[in-house]
């Protein structure tokens, strides 16, 4: 498989030969993670470790109240670049990208935070549900090579590799203990696997740009990442054990303190699975935006994103203005995603016929206070 | 040119801050924090069952429920040894060949017999007459040696003594020694399982195995052996560690002495107290499972150094032989009442006494060899001393101390602490006074003593101790103390439905750490 694809990889490439001599193109650096209930503070503990003081958990559990709660991250960096030649005498023109990107997604039950958190006293005589919760990561490179036409709309083919991905869940999960501490019960179905090496896959990407001098609007429609990898080695533990007590036998059959001590731990309830290959979707991205222009150095923007194991979709409008003939900014509310509305700031510097550099903010609080519930920054340069 | 300068910085950027990225991400320490867990950890019971199973290795016992219960044990409460029949002495036997003449050398070609021989191997020290026996375990160790030039077979073969149905045999080669040193060879033969016929080479004996030996040189072997007047070919055999699982035979008129000493009550787990024991049923058995008569006088019964007497006592007591015709033991049984005693046997037991001691002895085959020497004894099925017993559960209980003791191994669990929540609901109709001390090896920290209360049943209501530990008190090793004292209103009556009820559940704090 992995043979077969850089084969097929060289060949497009060769067939570009000679169309790289003229070419121009953009790079783009970002980074930004999110989350509805972990502030800045918290999440930074979790990733720098330090001690988590129970205020902090309090603060969490109070902007999660009884939702899911979610965090997100995903950084990366990707270069885009398109020939100035035309390819074979026609309007079309070589393109081709190159990306790496880092992908998290980590999804909470409010009395999964709780019960991880602070304990199951609070829960006595409770019935907690652990269904759902969930998280999964991934890091893949990919190269690509593809075709732009008019008004840069543009198709491309990706060669994946997945350096690395992991997922785990839980199905189903039920978690109980009585008031009098005389009943516990406890029930998880789940699972977590990861990849024992890198995967191999194949993706496109496609965008599609209205623009037209004779309408007053523009739109832009991108679909990234719709493809595959096959994983070649899939370990997977599976877990699916109900426990149910009201307190330990010291001997005896079943559940016993001494049959407890006598057990090989953990590994007596998790089944192991290995798969010689697994198929997996890569997450997709699909972007759409609207934008109307209020004036000659004004306009509004709309934008609508789904994908990237985002739990809901992001939404995004704004408002820009050109200031001078080289300044362009713009302020936004964004929606959606791992979080709750925030606020972001965009600026773009250009050397009209050179180059341009455009710097985006995501909750420009985040930057400066640990309240906030995350921060992004977008970096791109432009050689135009 | 100019695109390829920025496309330059642009690689040397994304390098640093990879590396930023790599060096942030080593500097990681432990997250931690403080969780409140609280959970049930023990729920336990004792029933009548269960507290006499603990008591009973062997027999059969049981509380049949009812007003009052009754408990009932059948069972053996002591085995008798014969040492004399299930242990062999060591024996050994060696045999020397050198020839008959001086000088030399003289050439042996290959495949000459030097010496043939059936004997019997004679076990000494040996009182009874054997004719077979099957042994539990047991090796001979053996060792050949020679100085011969040349190469010499040894042949051992014991005929009479099977294992797994084959016949056990020794066969080795010794290569040419350098006329200085002997060469050896040296090994074991394991003899667990083996079958011996102990009536030697003739058929007739007693307490021989017949073997026959055979030394020569090998014939598959071209070489000639020089030989002198002065070699010696010697093997010797070491008959060791011989336990016996069966054996027959005729057993002889051997007096052994029958002593028992059978502890009842450990004084340090029945420190005091009272309880009435009012036995219906109490005969105490000697079962004889031997194929051999046995004359046994009982001389003396005492409690803890109270002699207590009995009509049987100091009369011989003549019991016939076991029967093992079928295959399986028919046991002869002579059985003694225990109420007949004087004084009464259970009122001294219901003091808790440490021991109860018997002795005697017992005379086999008391009429000479009637059997025509067809005794018989399986160690498997030794004869016994067995108690047939049934006890109404009904009676008084007058401060009844039981003291239990449990070592504990320190645990370490960083941030631990909280309390132990122990409830007992008692429903037993007897009042209970419980106290535990929990006493820790490390002198630093106080003994950590509770004590608890509970009344007599029908009185339902739980007791419930709190007990406090963190995580210094379980790092230590200790241990733990109970002692509970039992006293009951006058005589009560057990139904065999009585249970005591344990919980524990654990409440409080724990770090957790993540690395």
């Amino acid at each position: 498989m992995r043979g077969w694809l850089t084969y097929l990889f060289l060949v497009l490439a060769c067939a570009a030969q000679g169309q790289f001599d003229s070419l121009t193109w953009e790079a783009t650096a970002w980074g930004q993670h999110r989350s509805n209930a972990l502030s800045g503070e918290l999440g930074g503990l979790l990733i720098r470790g330090g001690q988590i003081d129970r205020t902090l958990v309090e603060s969490a559990q109070a902007a999660q109240a009884g939702e899911v709660g979610t965090f997100g991250y995903t950084s990366g960096v990707a270069v885009n670049w398109r020939s100035l030649r035309p390819w074979k005498e026609t309007e079309a023109r070589l393109c081709g990208s190159f990306q790496f990107k880092t992908l998290g997604d980590i999804r909470w039950t409010p009395e999964v935070f709780d019960l991880v958190f602070t304990g199951n006293v609070g829960h006595l005589g409770r019935w907690d549900v652990l269904d759902g919760s969930r998280f999964r990561t991934g890091t893949w490179i990919q190269a690509a090579i593809g075709l732009e036409g008019a008004n840069r709309n543009r198709m491309e083919l990706w060669l994946v590799y997945c350096t690395q991905s992991m997922d785990g869940r839980i199905r189903n999960g039920h978690f109980y203990v009585s008031e009098g501490l005389d009943y516990l019960t406890g029930y998880v179905r789940g699972h977590m696997g990861w990849a024992e090496g890198g995967s191999w896959g194949l993706a496109t990407n496609a965008e599609w740009h209205f623009l037209r001098e004779e309408a007053p609007f523009a739109f832009h429609l991108r679909v990234q990442n719709l493809g595959f990898t096959v994983a070649p080695k899939w370990t997977e533990l599976q877990v699916d054990t109900l426990v149910e007590t009201t307190g330990l036998t010291f001997t005896g059959p079943g559940l016993s303190v001494e049959s407890l001590m006598e057990s090989a731990g953990a590994s007596e309830i998790i089944t192991t699975l290995n798969e010689r290959y697994r198929f997996g979707l890569i997450p997709f991205r699909m972007d759409a935006s609207f934008e109307y222009p209020l004036g000659p150095r004004s306009g509004w923007d709309v934008q609508a994103q789904i994908g990237d194991w985002m739990p809901v979709p992001r939404a995004v409008t704004g408002y820009r203005r050109a200031i001078g003939k080289r300044w362009q900014a713009g302020v936004q509310l964004v929606a959606g995603g791992w979080g709750r509305f925030r606020p972001a700031a965009w600026a773009r510097w250009r050397k009209p016929g050179e180059h341009a550099w455009m710097l985006f903010i995501e909750d420009p609080l985040g930057w400066g206070s640990n309240a906030a519930y995350g921060r992004g920054i977008t970096l791109r340069y432009q050689n135009l | 040119m100019k695109r390829l300068n920025t496309c330059i910085r642009f690689q040397q950027g994304l390098f640093v801050l990879l590396l930023s990225a790599v060096a942030f991400g080593c500097k990681r320490e432990p997250i931690t924090w403080t969780v409140d867990v609280a959970l049930p950890l023990v729920d336990d019971g004792w029933s009548w069952v269960d507290v006499i199973e603990v008591s009973s290795e062997n027999g059969s016992i049981d509380v049949e429920e009812g007003a009052p219960a009754v408990l009932r044990f059948e069972g053996p409460v002591a085995d008798w040894e014969i040492p004399s029949l299930t242990e062999l002495p060591d024996t050994i036997v060696a045999q020397e060949l050198t020839p008959d003449f001086t000088g030399g050398p003289f050439p042996v070609p290959p495949g000459t017999v030097l010496l043939d021989t059936e004997e019997d191997i004679v076990f000494e020290g040996i009182d009874q007459q054997f004719s077979g026996l099957v042994l539990s375990g047991g090796r001979i160790d053996y060792l050949v040696e020679s100085s011969t030039n040349g190469y010499v077979e040894l042949q051992y073969d014991f005929p009479s003594v099977t294992i797994g149905g084959e016949p056990v045999e020794l066969k080795v080669v010794l290569p040419p020694s350098d006329g200085v040193a002997f060469q050896t060879e040296s090994g074991t033969i394991d003899l667990a399982g083996a079958v011996i016929d102990l009536t030697g080479v003739s058929g007739n004996e007693i307490n021989r195995i017949a073997s026959q030996l055979v030394i020569g040189t090998p014939a598959d072997i071209t070489d000639t052996a020089q030989v002198y007047g002065t070699d010696s070919i010697r093997v010797k055999m070491n008959f060791q560690d011989m336990f016996v699982e069966q054996v027959g035979g005729y057993f002889g008129q051997e007096t052994v002495a029958f002593d028992v000493d059978k502890t009842v009550f450990q004084p340090a787990d029945f420190p005091s107290g009272f309880l009435q024991i009012e036995p219906t049923r109490a005969k105490l058995q000697f079962r004889n499972t031997i194929a051999a008569d046995i004359r046994l006088q009982l001389d003396a019964l005492s409690v803890d150094g109270i002699a207590v007497s009995h009509p049987a006592l100091g009369i011989p007591q003549q019991i016939a032989r076991a029967d093992w015709s079928g295959g399986e033991v028919e046991p002869t049984v002579w059985e003694v009442d225990l109420l007949e005693t004087a004084p009464s046997l259970f009122d001294l037991l219901g003091y808790l006494p440490e021991a109860v001691t018997a002795s005697g002895e017992a005379l086999l085959n008391p009429l000479g060899d009637v059997s025509g020497g067809q005794d018989f004894l399986d160690t498997r099925q030794p004869p016994q001393l067995y108690l047939d017993f049934e006890w109404p559960l009904e009676g008084a209980v007058e401060h009844f101390r039981v003291v239990r003791s449990l070592a504990l191994e320190g645990t370490d669990l960083t941030g631990f602490t909280g309390e132990l929540i122990v409830r007992i609901t008692n429903g037993y109709p007897v009042h209970w006074n419980v106290t535990g001390t929990w006493d820790y090896e490390d002198p630093a920290i106080d003994p950590e003593v509770f004590s608890a209360e509970a009344a007599a049943f029908p009185m339902t209501e739980v007791t419930e101790v709190r007990i406090p530990i963190d995580e210094a008190r379980l790092a230590s090793p200790a241990i733990l103390i109970i002692e509970a004292a039992m006293t009951s209103e006058g005589p009560v009556q057990f139904t065999g439905a009585e249970r005591v009820r344990l919980q524990v559940a654990y409440d409080g704090t724990y770090q957790v750490s993540v690395q």
